[in-house]
C-alpha cells in the first residue's frame, strides 16, 4: 500500500490515517452527485422530481457553504484558498507524473471545487427562475440554464478524473476518503 | 494503559455517532427549509413581486427564519463535536499506535528474538506466565526461561522494571512530536 507512493532516493514516509472530510461535507458531497447526475443524465426535466432533485442539490450547496465559513478543519474555506501560482505548478507536477498529498482538496483540485460550486449555483438559480410567473418560458434563463448544466457535468467528469489521478500519484485513496472520512496521509517531520 | 485507551476510544467512537447523527438531521433542516423559503416566497409573491402578507404567511416565514437560525447553531454545535472527536483521535492514537513503534524500537535495541518479541508485548499486556504458555502453546518452563533471557537483555531485574522503562518514556515527553502538533494546527485552521 505504502509502496504506492512517489519513488525518490528517500525511503516513503511513514503514514497515519487521519479524519479529514468530516460526516457533513461526505454527505453534502454524495447529495449533490446523485441529484446532479440523476438530473442531468436519468430524470426528465419536465418532471417534478427534477425540481425536487434540483432544490436538494441547492439545499445541500448552501449547507456547504455555510459550513465552509463555520465548519471544522478541512472543510473550512480557509484551508483551502485560491492559489492559482500553486494550482499552476501541481498541473505542472501532474505532468511530470508526481504530486504531494493535501490534507484539503488540492491547488489544483481547489480551482474545480469552486468552478463546480458556481456552475451549481447558477443552475439551480436559473432552474428556480424557469418556474416563476416572471421567468418562465424565458429564452435566456433557459438557454444559461442548459447550457451550464452541461458544463456542470463535463466538470463532474474532469473531477472524477483528476481524482483518479491524484490518488494514483499521491497514493491517498480520495475516493476512500470521501466515504470514510479518512486520509492515509504522510507524516512530516517535526 | 489498556483500559485508558479502550475508554478513549468508545468516547471518540461516541462522539463520531454524535457528529454522523448532527450531520444528517442538519442536511435534513436544511432541504426543509429551503422548501419552506420557496413556499413562503411564493405565498408572498416574491422576489418579483409586490409583497403580500397575510398572517399565515407571515407565521410561516417566522418558522422558517427559526429553521434558519436552528441550522446556523447546529453546525457551530457540529464543530464542537468534531474538535472533540479529533482530540479525542490524537490521544488515541499516541496512546496505542504509537505506543507499539516504541516497543518495536525498543525490542529492536535489546535485540529481542521474534520468539522473545511475542513473549515480552504479552508481559508488557500483564499476562503471567501460565497465561502466556496456554496462550503461545508451549511449556511454562520455557516462558520462564523465554522471559529470564528478555530481563536480562533489556538489563531489568524483572517485570516491574521492564513496565517502568516504558512508562518512564511516556511520561518523558510526547511519543510522535509531528503528530500533537500537527493535531493542534489543526484545531487552530
Amino acid at each position: 500500500m505504502d509502496g504506492v507512493g512517489p519513488r525518490g532516493p528517500r525511503p516513503a514516509p511513514p503514514r497515519v490515517e487521519r479524519l479529514v472530510w468530516d460526516p457533513l461535507v461526505r454527505l453534502t458531497h454524495w447529495t449533490i452527485a446523485v441529484a446532479v447526475l440523476l438530473n442531468g443524465l436519468v430524470v426528465n426535466p419536465d418532471a417534478a422530481l427534477h425540481h425536487w432533485l434540483g432544490y436538494a442539490a441547492g439545499g445541500a450547496l448552501a449547507m456547504r457553504l455555510l459550513w465552509g465559513v463555520v465548519g471544522w478543519g478541512p472543510a473550512r474555506f480557509a484551508a483551502f484558498p485560491l492559489r492559482p501560482r500553486a494550482a499552476w505548478h501541481h498541473a505542472g507536477e501532474l505532468l511530470r507524473g508526481r504530486a504531494t498529498a493535501s490534507e484539503s482538496h488540492n491547488p489544483l483540485g481547489t480551482f474545480m471545487v469552486y468552478n463546480i460550486w458556481a456552475s451549481l449555483a447558477v443552475v439551480t438559480a436559473t432552474g428556480v427562475m424557469m418556474g416563476t410567473t416572471r421567468f418562465f418560458g424565458v429564452a435566456w434563463v433557459e438557454d444559461l440554464h442548459g447550457l451550464v448544466a452541461d458544463w456542470l457535468l463535463i466538470s463532474a467528469a474532469l473531477h472524477v478524473g483528476g481524482v483518479l489521478i491524484d490518488q494514483r500519484l499521491t497514493g491517498v485513496g480520495l475516493v476512500r476518503a470521501m466515504i470514510t472520512g479518512r486520509k492515509r496521509l504522510p507524516v512530516e517531520d517535526p | 494503559m489498556r483500559r485508558a485507551v479502550r475508554v478513549l476510544a468508545t468516547f471518540r467512537d461516541r462522539l463520531a455517532w454524535r457528529a454522523n447523527l448532527m450531520a444528517l438531521l442538519l442536511l435534513g433542516q436544511t432541504l426543509a427549509a429551503i422548501f419552506l423559503a420557496g413556499d413562503v416566497m411564493g405565498e408572498m409573491n416574491l422576489p418579483f413581486g409586490w409583497p403580500v402578507i397575510d398572517l399565515h404567511t407571515g407565521l410561516e416565514a417566522l418558522v422558517t427564519l427559526c429553521l434558519g437560525v436552528g441550522i446556523g447553531l447546529s453546525a457551530v454545535e457540529l464543530r464542537r463535536v468534531l474538535e472533540r472527536q479529533h482530540r479525542a483521535e490524537t490521544a488515541v492514537s499516541i496512546a496505542s499506535g504509537n505506543f507499539a513503534t516504541m516497543l518495536d524500537v525498543f525490542f529492536t535495541r535489546w535485540g529481542l528474538t521474534s520468539a522473545e518479541r511475542d513473549v515480552a508485548l504479552l508481559v508488557i499486556k500483564g499476562l503471567d506466565n501460565d497465561a502466556i504458555a496456554a496462550t503461545r502453546g508451549v511449556a511454562v518452563g520455557t516462558v520462564r526461561s523465554q522471559t529470564a533471557r528478555i530481563y536480562a537483555k533489556a538489563e531489568v531485574s524483572g517485570r516491574a522494571q521492564l513496565l517502568s522503562i516504558f512508562i518512564e518514556e511516556l511520561l518523558a515527553e510526547p511519543l510522535v512530536p509531528g503528530i500533537s502538533q500537527r493535531a493542534t494546527l489543526a484545531d487552530r485552521s
